[in-house]
């Protein structure tokens, strides 16, 4: 097989560079059975082209209604409910950085305002306790202690009154 | 979504060549409408926008490959199970006006055309019809250019011998 028959074609298609086509060239004009080939692939690119196809034009036309007949049905198919919408990104981050503010601050806005409810609620459970006479039994405020002794007993007035809790000494105690 | 304008603008540019090679490769007006149809309307419904109109030409020319592919694998799925009917009884014969068809004169160009496999058709339709390099082709069908090159050689052969009449040798 000659060695120049795989370039025929890209040769016909003007895809070698200059030197190749040179070479493409000296062979041709020398070999018979590639001078064939290079005419009989020439041939075929100019039948290819000159093969009758429909009216381009008319087609375009056509697929063009179609399409249209289809654009019109998306249109009409997309209801509130279903329609996209299209945000820019620093919009979306802005309106999602918004939005969980607002959610961090009503959270802690009710956690203050729980507190400040049940701190209500102490001091005037505590005054009730005090009015009636109630006695405060406190324990030691550490994690482990030992009961040596009798643990403080104070009036509930005098916590209130910050007396502070001094148990008598011995009597609980962290060791 | 590819907006509207956009759209008018692709289609118009870019509706003959797309057109020409769904032809060149179906061998069928109606078919080649309906490829060209259905590429064009999955680029309208396409979520992100190609970055321009060689991107969306070469796209478009996938789609109507792949459809083209799908179809003809389809048609051929048709005829075996026409043919294992034929074979089962007199009965299940072959409908009139598809034997009118097979008969009625065609191009012989198309029909040799026809007689290509599909990638061999494929990337000669998009040299001859699209005017496409084989850079661009490589690029529009997802393959190397030393293949671009091997598939038009054969392509041509197989042309050559079958419109000349055997003239040149096919291997």
């Amino acid at each position: 097989m000659c060695p120049e028959r795989a370039l025929l074609s890209p040769y016909v298609d003007n895809e070698v560079d200059a030197p190749a086509a040179r070479r493409v060239e000296a062979h041709v004009a020398g070999c018979g059975p590639c001078r064939r080939r290079l005419r009989a692939y020439q041939r075929v690119c100019n039948a290819l082209l000159e093969s009758r196809e429909p009216d381009v034009l008319a087609a375009g036309d056509r697929v063009w209604r179609r399409l249209d007949l289809a654009r019109q049905a998306v249109r009409r198919r997309a209801s509130f409910w279903t329609r996209g919408v299209r945000v820019p990104a620093p919009a979306a981050v802005a309106a999602l950085v918004g939005v969980t503010l607002l959610i961090t601050s009503v959270a802690l806005w009710a956690r203050i305002n729980d507190a400040r409810g049940e701190a209500a609620n102490l001091t005037a459970a505590g005054e009730q306790r005090a009015a009636s006479g109630a006695i405060v039994i406190r324990l030691p405020e550490e994690p482990q202690f030992f009961q040596l002794g009798q643990p403080a007993i104070l009036r509930e007035a005098e916590v209130a009154q910050g007396a502070g809790v001094t148990p008598a000494a011995g009597a609980a105690g962290p060791q | 979504m590819v907006k509207e304008n956009d759209f008018d603008r692709v289609y118009h540019e870019l509706f003959p060549t797309v057109f020409r090679v769904a032809f060149r490769i179906a061998g069928d007006r109606g078919l080649a409408e309906d490829l060209t149809h259905e590429a064009f309307l999955r680029l309208l419904g396409r979520e992100t926008p190609l970055p321009d109109i060689d991107q969306t030409k070469y796209w478009l020319l996938r789609v109507v490959r792949n459809l083209s592919l799908n179809h003809e694998k389809r048609r051929q799925r048709e005829r075996r199970a026409v043919r294992r009917l034929e074979g089962a009884g007199p009965a299940y014969a072959a409908p009139a006006d598809a034997a009118l068809l097979a008969g009625a004169a065609r191009d012989a160009v198309q029909e040799a055309l026809n007689a290509l496999p599909h990638n061999m058709r494929t990337a000669l339709v998009l040299r001859e019809y699209a005017g496409m390099s084989y850079r661009e082709i490589s690029a529009a069908l997802g393959i190397s250019e030393g293949n671009v090159k091997v598939r038009l050689h054969r392509a041509r052969q197989r042309l050559a011998a079958r419109l000349a009449g055997g003239v040149v040798h096919v291997p």
